[in-house]
């Protein structure tokens, strides 16, 4: 293949962190794209695979983003927010307070990326701005810079490094030493770096596991963390853009900075027209060569066996496009249906079993669980709780249907023989499969192993 | 939901084409309020704190007349009510003329995260009263530099010290804000004071500078106890400058529950911070100093049960607003962002399609929500679901109004409005 193109390695890394040398030309925005850039509290919901983190990313990346020369009006900060969550939160003020002083760390940790990487910023700045920056940095970080900052710091021009030393030593004179509230402090910062050019500041934060044992613990933590916008409601300069999974979003939208509006909701969505984009700039990418979807693969029903199956997920188109990508690359050719097929088997799409809410997902689509009865469900728990293993039918009547300790020998009380309940499990597993598979008659999930039983194939 | 048509996403080469400092072109919204002849979006800011064009579509309130002179005076509203306008209006008139022979405005919201707990003694609010009028009284003197400049070296040594003695920073460090500056805008800005509390007409350079070199040096700031600082700060405010009195405007309690803590309802967290103002009110009217407290309509009831004769000593009311004022208000607004070229959705509306707003406010009605923040919500929505949907079109459709409707009957917030 053409070595001008990054290979098949665009489609699997599937971790938008890894993805910063292609993720610029790759981008391609979501619907709504323009709510979550908007300067305003924002909390954006998605399910899985939604492209959430890589949103996160271009976001702090790119945003913001002045002419050549300048300097961002935009400072950003990463907040690791979920570290904070795993100890029991008391709500209240004492929380709030606590969330505070830890966002003014992480405040001043991002204001030191941008001076050492903007040096200009705090060298051209009037000496009242520079002070009050220095003191902010002062009071709030007390760490190693150089540690902290890390390739950051190991990346920054001499005269970047030297900014920064500066300020950490430099005199502040009397100010300062009044007690001064947060909320002042506040004040005192923004008002410095709007004068100086930088005019709002963005909180993000990602990271929220889709589905956790804690979540009552997490509830609480956001509802502390949530509560804090209200604090800073007369400074229109900071912002917080949340990235968090679609399961909180009924659970939250009782919190009173949503529903007296301090933060928007926007629902991470993305039209098949935008996905299609996206994975082709990615081929383009990998290839080397503008490149459609059709040149991959030969075979009738490719296009909307990958639609039904990716839905509207982004990671589960690229993931479902990697094998093909990958036979691409090493063939030079489209492949044919029977090489298609082999490949599905091979890398067939991601299955996802939620117990606690009773959801699943094949790829990017949620199936739909309204004509599959309680105990099939089970039984797909069951086989999802051993993934990749041959489970015979008797473990599953006995195990899963009938939710038994273990499988009786012949003779042993309950004992039953196969032929009372093969055709109970037969026609289990043949709904089960029409609800999961994204072809039925040709199953890539839930196969046979004739003379054994069947085997989940579950790809983490 | 906005989706970008496949040339669009096409045509990009690069993520800095869709960053937010890019033309309207991508950003949707405000291009095509922009054709529309928008110069600015004028549904943008849901906190009218925040809005720095606040007073140009000002909507009266009845309620002003009855918030406004020399009694103590409280207004009870839900969220997104009007109360912070309403706060900003009478803060507005107080600056109308050039003297001091008006009222000054202390604009109060209570620092919760200073204290750590919701629930402040009277030493608390008095402190951070006394900080906040101080700060309030060098923006003002930043804007009036004359009330400065006509005092003797003697009164403006007093004024010096009593800011210095107040102010977390040295004096002179503030003043150097605005001599580098020249202008008070960084210097509010710097002391946590909203947007909206500006003054009209900022100064003459010349009169800046002067009033810049004017302030004496001050050595040695002073700690005295609250009490004592804001008898001085009355003195100031009162003997010095001659002001007429003082409102004490206090806002800011809505953010109270959700930071108190939840053992306790948001009424009385509310009504704990409030009591130790409550108490003090009678004598303060003495001193011609007036309670202006806006408030949220939740804790009226457990207020009104803890002072049963509230409404004999202090003029207590509540927001209401009708469809016809929420019209208003969104004409208003059209108006000037328009530049005086319309003043009503229809100018944006297809042909026939004359009463926009009036179906919003009548949704709003049946729904309990006459608010003016769910009027700028709704409206809002109305064209962002018409340039979602059909952004090429130059026109609102009915469509859009009654998808907008749908939306709204499952996104309302969870807002209770009794009647009182």
């Amino acid at each position: 293949m053409d070595a001008k193109g990054l290979g098949p390695l665009v489609f699997e890394t599937m971790r938008a962190e890894d993805e910063v040398e292609w993720l610029e030309q790759c981008f391609v925005p979501p619907e709504d794209f323009a709510r979550i850039l908007a300067p305003r509290s924002t909390i954006i919901f998605g399910p899985a695979g939604s492209g959430k983190t890589a949103m996160y990313h271009i976001v702090q990346r790119y945003h913001g983003r002045s002419a050549q020369g300048s300097f961002p009006d935009i400072l950003m900060v990463d907040w690791p927010m979920f570290s904070a969550f795993d100890t029991e939160i008391s709500a209240g003020i004492i929380e709030s307070k606590r969330l505070t002083e830890e966002l003014f760390f992480h405040v001043a940790l991002a204001l030191l990326a941008y001076i050492v990487s903007y040096p200009d910023f705090f060298v051209s700045a009037a000496a009242w701005i520079q002070k009050r920056v220095a003191w902010f940095i002062q009071k709030y970080f007390q760490e190693d810079v150089e540690v902290s900052l890390g390739p950051v710091w190991a990346e920054a021009s001499p005269k970047g490094q030297a900014t920064v030393n500066a300020l950490l030593s430099m005199s502040i004179g009397d100010g300062g030493k009044k007690s001064v509230s947060l909320e002042d402090t506040f004040a005192t910062l923004t008002s410095a770096l709007s004068a100086g050019g930088i005019k709002s500041i963005w909180v993000l934060w990602d990271g929220l596991p889709d589905t956790a044992s804690n979540v009552d613990l997490l509830i609480g933590g956001l509802r502390a963390f949530l509560s804090t916008l209200s604090l800073f409601e007369k400074n229109p300069v900071l912002v917080y853009k949340l990235w968090l999974p679609e399961t909180y979003q009924k659970v939250l939208s009782s919190v009173a900075s949503i529903s007296r509006r301090r933060a928007e909701e926007v629902k991470l969505h993305w039209s098949p027209d935008s996905l299609r984009i996206m994975v082709e700039k990615r081929l383009e990418v990998a290839l080397g060569k503008p490149t459609m979807l059709e040149q991959l693969c030969a075979a009738p029903g490719f296009l909307a066996w990958f639609q039904h199956v990716g839905g509207c997920s982004p990671r589960n188109w690229i993931d479902q496009l990697y094998p093909l990508v990958k036979h691409y690359w090493q063939t030079g050719q489209a492949a044919d249906e029977a090489t298609w097929k082999r490949l599905i088997r091979d890398h067939p799409p991601r299955l996802f079993v939620d117990e606690v809410n009773k959801q699943v997902w094949v790829g990017g689509r949620q199936v739909n669980l309204d004509d599959l009865p309680p105990r099939i469900f089970d039984l797909l728990v069951y086989l999802y709780q051993h993934p990749n293993q041959v489970v015979s039918k008797a473990e599953l009547y006995y195990l899963a249907y009938l939710k038994g300790q273990r499988v009786p020998r012949p003779g042993d009380e309950g004992y039953a023989p196969p032929k009372d309940y093969d055709g109970l499990i037969d026609t289990s597993l043949w709904r089960l499969r029409k609800a999961i598979e994204p072809f039925p008659e040709e199953p890539v999930l839930l196969t046979t192993i004739r003379g054994h039983g069947v085997q989940l194939h579950v790809r983490w | 939901m906005f989706a970008y048509s496949p040339d669009q996403l096409l045509a990009s080469k690069s993520i800095l084409d869709w960053s937010g400092n890019v033309a309207p072109t991508h950003k949707p919204f405000d291009a095509w309020i922009q054709e529309r002849g928008l110069h600015f979006d004028p549904f943008a800011y849901l906190n009218a704190v925040e809005d720095p064009r606040l007073e140009q579509y000002f909507v009266e309130h009845d309620l002003f007349a009855r918030m406004w002179g020399p009694a103590s005076a409280l207004v009870f509203a839900p969220p997104g009510g009007g109360k912070s306008a309403l706060r900003c209006q009478i803060t507005r008139s107080c600056w109308i003329g050039n003297e001091t022979n008006r009222p000054f405005p202390i604009p109060y919201l209570p620092p919760y995260l200073a204290w750590g707990h919701v629930n402040p003694s009277l030493e608390d609010h008095t402190s951070a009263l006394v900080l906040s009028g101080a700060k309030a009284l060098l923006v003002v003197l930043a804007y009036r530099p004359h009330w400065f400049l006509r005092l003797s070296l003697e009164k403006r040594d007093a004024v010096a010290r009593l800011l210095a003695d107040i102010l977390p920073w040295p004096l002179a460090e503030y003043v150097q804000v605005v001599r580098e500056a020249i202008s008070p805008v960084p210097l509010r800005d710097l002391l946590g004071l909203e947007p909206a509390f500006a003054l009209p007409d900022e100064p003459r350079a010349e009169l800046l500078r002067a009033w810049c070199d004017a302030w004496p040096r001050v050595e040695d700031a002073q700690s005295l106890h609250p009490t004592e600082q804001w008898q001085r700060l009355l003195q100031v405010l009162l003997n010095v400058f001659r002001f007429e009195g003082a409102y004490v405007l206090l806002d800011g309690l809505d953010a109270a529950p959700e930071t108190g803590g939840l053992d306790e309802s948001s009424a009385e967290t509310i009504a704990h911070i409030l009591k130790p103002l409550l108490d003090i009110s009678v004598l303060w009217e003495e001193q011609g100093i007036y309670l202006k407290g806006f408030l949220p309509l939740e804790a009226y009831p457990t207020i009104l049960a803890g002072y049963p004769d509230l409404a004999s000593r202090m003029t207590v009311c509540s927001m209401h607003w009708t469809p016809s004022a929420l019209i208003r208000l969104i004409q208003r607004r059209l108006y000037v962002a328009s530049e005086g070229a319309f003043d009503s959705l229809a100018a944006m509306a297809a042909p026939g399609l004359q009463d926009i707003e009036q179906q919003l406010a009548e949704h709003l009605e049946k729904e309990a929500l006459l608010l003016p923040r769910e009027m700028l919500v709704l409206t809002r929505a109305v064209i962002e679901t018409h340039v979602a949907r059909a952004y090429t079109v130059p026109y609102v459709e009915q469509e859009d109004v009654e998808a907008t409707l749908a939306w709204y009957r499952t996104a309302r917030p969870d807002i209770k409005v009794p009647l009182i």
